[in-house]
């Protein structure tokens, strides 16, 4: 899975990291048990900070979206079975959707924009 | 004559080797070609290879003639020291000249892919691909240069039992340099995959073969510097053989790696042959000239060169700036040795006697004898037959430690123009030859000592 970061965006490049990772599992690129590079590795690989890269995997470790432990590195978690996101999926959610109503799409628009977004999601 | 001739003749390959790289630019690898990224359509655009064929047109006229003035100066009528420096001169306009259709051809393809409008959303992106990271890293381990080690430890060890320091040490540079490859080799190496496309198989293959280039450099070197520590010993007592020796292996080595790096340029061309439809890797943004990577958002020192196996400098940290001016300093500085030696060479040999100590001196450089230490004394109307261990050997001058055959080591100072020559000894059994370039010099000290 190739990560792209954009250093020129308003997003900061930990928070890139961590949102593409999210991505990289919901489109089944990345299944549980697969091994993410270490921190150091990712570092070199993408020229950012190891800094960096530790914010972003800290922020996924407490998300749980991943493990890290001595022996197995750095691993992608199972979250099967977890049907509820929180509140702050529910809010950012709640935040772009009002920003598609005001962008003038109507109800109809969204749902089949999500709906293309859900089923092309394999491209993260 | 000949020593002029070698001089050019060791340095004339360096043109059409410059053409050789230079000229492969050309060829597409990894969607690049002289530097920029293109998509696959533009491949056979005819604006394109208009543009290339130019460029080739022009590469072809600076090299031969580069190739020419270079022929052309080898049989200059000159000193040593005035072909040293018309010769680094030379190398230095071969460096820089050869890249002048380069950066023009680099400059219209960007100059025609902002027309074309073929610069692609997302170029400028960092890309990394997770799953080559995530891969252990497979390096070859220290044993692998220990054999080359101790090969090109051994004459250096065996000079220094029998006692010859000076040869011994400078052999010993030979098992440091065998060092400093497993060094650069395992520090040097950058680690990057080669992305150029969203195809993770065709990441894995570029990175691997890229790695594996890199592996064979450096250990083909270290044994390249095993071998070139026996040629050398063999200089010191069969010097033609030696020489031949070390040209055959300078020349098969040189050959090895232009071929390694051909190779796999070739490889990287084959590979990507279908890549560049879809998405790409796109990075020009930070790649000045297509040559000097400059990437501010880059907390790397050191990144792999796009195309083939080289590492170049970040230009946006201080310290690759830093390596880069030294280095422009140094290239722009080389023929500034060569005025030196021209000095060197006018500069006369002098002998004086005052206060009871014997004083050979030549542009600097002094070897001091005081008489109480003064054991033996001859006169030599014939210089005997020396060849230098460390110093300097000119056709006005020669200074340093020396070996002959009949009278062993010797620390010389003369002029071997113009005899006749003092062979002296100390108390110590050191020994040293002196020559003033003015021969009534010489004559004049050995009244004093007579």
């Amino acid at each position: 899975m190739l990560l792209k970061l954009d250093f020129s965006g308003v997003s900061p490049i930990y928070r890139q990291i961590r949102d593409q990772v999210v991505l990289g599992i919901a489109g089944g690129w990345l299944r549980p048990g697969d091994r993410l590079p270490t921190v150091r590795a990712l570092a070199e690989e993408s020229g950012v900070n190891m800094m960096t890269v530790s914010k972003a995997y800290g922020l996924l470790r407490q998300e749980g979206y991943i493990r890290t432990d001595r022996r197995g590195g750095t691993v992608i978690l199972s979250r099967a079975g977890e049907r509820v996101p929180g509140r702050e999926t529910v809010d950012g959610l709640r935040l772009r959707l009002g920003e598609l109503k005001l962008a003038g799409l109507d109800r109809e628009a969204i749902l089949k924009l999500c709906g293309e977004l859900l089923d092309g999601e394999a491209e993260p | 004559m000949i020593g002029r001739l070698i001089t050019w003749a060791s340095m004339l390959w360096l043109v059409p080797l410059m053409y050789v790289f230079l000229k492969n630019e050309t060829k597409f690898k990894k969607n690049i070609v002289v530097g920029v990224t293109l998509p696959y359509e533009a491949r056979e655009d005819a604006q394109v290879l208009a543009v290339l064929a130019g460029y080739r047109r022009r590469l072809k006229g600076v090299c031969l003639a580069l190739t020419a003035l270079g022929l052309g100066c080898a049989l200059l009528p000159v000193s040593f020291g005035v072909t040293l420096t018309i010769w680094l001169i030379w190398i230095d306009l071969v460096v820089v000249l050869p890249l002048v259709p380069y950066v023009r051809c680099n400059r219209a393809l960007k100059r025609l892919k902002a027309e074309r409008g073929w610069r692609r959303e997302g170029a400028g992106l960092t890309v990394a691909d997770l799953t080559a990271a995530s891969r252990p890293e497979k390096h070859l381990s220290f044993l692998a240069f220990c054999l080359p080690l101790l090969v090109a430890l051994g004459p250096g060890a065996w000079e220094l039992s029998r006692g010859e320091t000076v040869l011994g040490l400078v052999q010993l540079v030979n098992p440091a340099c065998v060092v400093l490859f497993w060094f650069l080799y395992r520090a040097a190496f950058r680690r990057k995959a080669e992305v150029v496309d969203g195809n993770e198989a065709l990441t894995g293959t570029l990175t691997r073969v890229r790695s594996r280039a890199w592996r064979r450099c450096w250990l083909w070197g270290a044994w390249f510097m095993a071998l070139f520590a026996l040629a050398l010993e063999l200089t010191f007592y069969r010097p033609l053989p030696g020489l031949v020796a070390l040209l055959v292996l300078t020349a098969a080595f040189t050959a090895a790696m232009v071929r390694l790096e051909l190779r796999l340029r070739a490889l990287q061309e084959r590979l990507t042959a279908d890549s560049g439809r879809g998405f790409y890797v796109d990075e020009d943004d930070r790649w000045l000239w297509g040559m000097f990577y400059c990437n501010p958002d880059d907390s790397r020192l050191m990144v792999g060169a796009r195309v083939g196996m080289n590492v170049t400098m970040n230009l946006a940290r201080p310290a690759g700036r830093a390596v880069i001016a030294v280095t422009a300093v140094l290239l722009a500085a080389m023929p500034l040795f060569g005025v030196r030696i021209i000095w060197e060479e006018r500069s006369p040999v002098t002998l004086t006697l005052e206060s009871a100590v014997l004083t050979a001196a030549h542009s600097g450089s002094e070897y001091v004898l005081a008489l109480e230490e003064l054991d033996t004394a001859q006169l030599l109307e014939e210089k005997p037959d020396i060849r230098r261990i460390a110093g300097t050997g000119l056709d006005t001058v020669q200074k340093g430690r020396y070996r002959s055959e009949e009278y062993g080591q010797l620390t010389v100072c003369l002029d071997p123009r113009t005899g006749p020559w003092l062979l002296l000894s100390d108390e110590g059994g050191r020994q040293y030859l002196f020559g003033a370039t003015d021969p009534s010099q010489t004559l004049l000290v050995w009244a004093s000592l007579s």
